[in-house]
């Protein structure tokens, strides 16, 4: 298998995110379509159902730098949310405390890290935290 | 990394041995399938003044599959978006393994020369272009200046 | 073999179940309305009180026997009405191509070329006979040209498979003694590379030209180079093509791998259903049943109309909706996270043994006196009338019952689909014949579409003036129907083959119970249309 460069990589996930073909819970596109080095995007995640998120819509921000996807972005709760792997000041995941970021995989994407982020919001452990009101932000 | 198809080597070589002119094509050292590429504006048209500079990655099922081109320089023309998306039929429904990364590159050239706003990939551009044509070349001459590499 | 159907009606080949609602309603108007509030009359899903949903059965059996004194008086009953008939056949994908090459038979004296060139052309056309006419007496030759049949360059070259000794295809770059493919182009390239070409190509469907010019590969071309039978995959996007061309005389099957097509030929009497609030539906090979006017599954007791509105309305709400459509749920009482994986709706807590109904999530015994209260619409706190959202939320409501329907007939289905393997697993060991254990396949189909009709149900008690003496008759035959449906549903239950061999009769029973409530809920459904009361709009 060859290996798709970076642009190319992130342009195919454009695409997908700009079609509308992922899955319905989450959604993602760049931050600025004007960023030709597509680095910024913009991620939204649907809260699981049966839990405390229900119904609830997080942003989040992410960067994918020079390395990706070689190396995992950077993700970062914009809407407050408590779980055990987000830093609660500053809204990042901590790349340690989450699995999908911490054992990364070229073949991973965006589309990846958001549902299992979504996962993580539905763990039996975590779908009962208790949540800062709705709509506010890191 | 797996080994590079022969067809593929041949055509790297052919760039270098026998160059397009106006156009330069090289391999990355770690992705032989990754080509920094850089065409001239052609002469009599708004990007003459400029050089652009390009990437094209070829994927697995290459040449059964076309390339995937991209402009890394900021352009203003109908048919290149704001991330440097080209649309042009030989890289989609017109693609034929019988065409060659060389033949791409020329056709990329020629779309420089005539736009097509009547089939458009950036909107807000092609509009302008239909409107008033006059300063749409302006415009695209003055971002040539602007962001363009000078010949 | 075609095989030939004629539907008179919603329910053609249920003749002997054949009820005549005019009588059913006097008959049936009053006894509704007393036994609704009638503890006499409740009828659990507990199968132990065999006793009293037998008699029930026979209840309402009865009525219904003595309105339908000879089936051949109500069928003509029917025709004195003037509803419309459909004639028409079931086609496979072979027999459509057979029929497409006749039909290019046909037209073969006007062209005069061979019929491979022939399928080329109307591909190339779209399958529209008309235009590739019209066309082809305005400029033969460009025609010719356009499809890929003639090259500008004529190089005497015979196209076909040839060796050579040392060649270099420069496609792949490789060279060696090497197999080629080319047309009278002389476009030559060696075989593998061709093969990987058509094979990219199968999928697309279009014409596939040689790889450096409009020159086009004939079927025979495609199968020689693939030393298979490869061109029939291409020819089905253009069975498909055809069938596009002619929908309205043909449609494919719109259930989940199914590859019939229906072939109406009367197609004039279609106009004529919307006028009787009926739709045109037809039955494919695999029995599933659909309507050949908007090509949605059965919709009954909704017509077209219905349908459409409601269809529309959920794609455009479906961001709301979504979160009502989910196959677990918390039992309400314990909390454990409980999957539904049977469509009945009785559920019992593995957990706790509390029983509640999917549905309302109440207590199942509560809904002994008015049975499936959940099935009705409550208005509730008037402090919250804001009118869109009220009307939003009405929507809500009656979609969560629609997919929950919708849910249970697929959960049926798989589960009928284990029970059937259950018993055919018997009827190996000891020996039952074929012909014995066949109430079983069409108990399931009776509950799966007595589930389909129930579903559809809902749009049309939505679209109905609620206020009004027949909505209220409608609701209660859907109260009845659903109760048939959970009976039926509950028997799928039984986990041993032998127990459901003993329970046949009750599988029949049931079965022909839930034919007869879905009618009457059909043609009920039908009366709301037909007077004005039910009116679909966004």
């Amino acid at each position: 298998m060859s290996r798709v460069p970076r642009s190319f990589r992130l342009l195919e996930e454009l695409e997908k995110g700009e079609k509308g073909m992922g899955p319905e819970s989450c959604s993602y596109g760049l931050a600025d379509s004007d960023d030709i080095t597509m680095t910024n995007w913009n991620g939204t995640i649907l809260g699981p159902p049966h839990s405390n998120h229900e119904n609830r819509i997080y942003s989040v921000a992410i960067e994918c730098g020079e390395e990706y996807p070689d190396q995992p972005p950077q993700i970062k709760f914009v809407s407050k949310i408590n779980l055990p792997c987000v830093d609660q000041i500053t809204g990042e995941v901590k790349k340690n405390q989450f699995h999908t970021l911490r054992e990364w995989k070229r073949s991973y994407t965006m589309e990846t890290l958001l549902l299992d982020l979504r996962k993580e919001m539905a763990l039996p452990t975590n779908k009962k935290l208790p949540q800062p009101t709705e709509g506010s932000n890191f | 990394m797996a080994s590079l198809p022969k067809r593929i080597i041949k055509e790297t070589e052919r760039l270098v041995s026998d160059p397009v002119p106006g156009i330069t094509a090289q391999p990355h050292e770690d992705n032989l399938r990754y080509f920094q590429v850089t065409i001239e504006g052609p002469q009599q048209s708004p990007y003459e003044s400029g050089v652009f500079e390009l990437e094209l990655f070829l994927p697995d099922d290459y040449p059964m599959e076309a390339p995937k081109v991209r402009f890394l320089t900021k352009i203003y023309h109908p048919n290149i978006d704001r991330l440097g998306r080209i649309c042009l039929d030989v890289l989609k429904t017109n693609w034929s393994p019988a065409l060659q990364i060389r033949t791409v590159l020329l056709s990329i050239q020629a779309l420089l020369a005539s736009p097509n706003p009547n089939d458009p990939l950036a909107n807000d551009v092609a509009e302008d272009w239909i409107k008033n044509e006059e300063a749409a070349i302006e415009k695209a001459r003055e971002w040539t200046r602007l962001y363009a590499k000078p010949k | 073999m075609l095989s030939e159907h004629t539907i008179p009606s919603d329910y053609d080949d249920e003749g002997d179940e054949f009820i005549d609602f005019e009588s059913y309603y006097s008959v049936e108007d009053t006894d509704l309305n007393g036994f609704k509030d009638d503890s006499d009359f409740d009828i659990t899903s507990d199968m132990n009180s065999d006793d009293e949903s037998g008699s029930r059965i026979s209840f309402l059996i009865s009525t219904q026997d003595s309105e339908n004194l000879g089936k051949k008086s109500s069928l003509s009953g029917s025709e004195e009405r003037g509803l419309p008939k459909l004639n028409y056949n079931c086609l496979t994908t072979d027999q459509i191509y057979k029929l497409m090459l006749q039909r290019m038979e046909n037209l073969q004296p006007i062209f005069n070329i061979p019929l491979e060139d022939m399928i080329i052309l109307l591909q190339r056309y779209g399958w529209s006979e008309e235009r590739l006419l019209e066309q082809w007496t305005e400029d033969m030759e460009k025609v010719l040209v356009a499809s890929g049949l003639r090259t500008a360059k004529h190089d005497k070259i015979k196209r076909g498979i040839k060796l050579h000794p040392n060649f270099m295809c420069h496609i792949c770059c490789e060279s060696g003694e090497k197999e080629t493919f080319s047309l009278e182009c002389a476009h030559e390239y060696c075989l593998d590379c061709y093969k990987h070409y058509i094979q990219d190509k199968l999928p697309d469907g279009k014409i596939i030209t040689c790889m450096n010019c409009d020159l086009a590969l004939r079927n025979e071309d495609i199968d020689k180079i693939m030393g298979d039978n490869s061109s029939a995959k291409l020819m089905l996007s253009s069975i498909k093509g055809f069938i596009q061309k002619h929908s309205n005389h043909y449609k494919w099957c719109p259930f989940v791998d199914c590859n019939y097509v229906i072939q109406v030929g009367n197609i004039s009497s279609l106009s004529e259903f919307p006028r009787f609030h009926i739709s045109p539906y037809v039955i494919c090979d695999n029995k599933h049943k659909f309507c050949f006017q908007c090509g949605l599954e059965s919709h009954a007791p909704g017509d077209c109309q219905v349908a459409d509105v409601w269809v529309k309305t959920a794609q455009a709400e479906s961001a709301n909706l979504n979160w009502v459509l989910k196959n677990t749920k918390e039992c309400p009482k314990c909390g454990v996270n409980i999957e539904k994986n049977g469509g009945c709706n009785h559920m019992t807590c593995k957990s706790c043994a509390y029983e509640f109904c999917w549905i309302c999530e109440g207590c199942w015994k509560d809904h002994g006196g008015s049975y499936y209260e959940c099935t009705r619409f409550k208005k509730e706190d008037k402090n919250d009338n804001v009118e869109s959202k009220g009307s939003l939320r009405k929507y809500t409501f009656y979609y969560r019952l629609f997919s929950e329907h919708e849910n249970s007939a697929k959960l049926d289905w798989n589960l009928g689909q284990t029970v059937e393997q259950k018993v055919r697993a018997l009827q190996e060991n000891v020996g039952i014949s074929w012909i014995e254990s066949q109430f079983l396949p069409e108990s399931i189909r009776a509950l799966i579409e007595g589930r389909t009709t129930l579903k559809w149900s809902f749009p049309v008690a939505f679209y109905s003036d609620p206020s009004h003496n027949l909505t209220k008759i409608f609701v209660d035959n859907q109260f009845l129907l659903v109760n048939a449906v959970e009976d039926l549903s509950q028997l799928l239950q039984i986990k041993e083959p032998k127990k459901i061999m003993e329970k046949k009769l009750d599988f029949y029973n049931k079965a022909r119970f839930v034919k007869s409530r879905e009618n009457a809920l059909i043609e009920c459904g039908r009366d709301l249309l037909c007077k004005g009361i039910c009116i679909p709009q966004k």
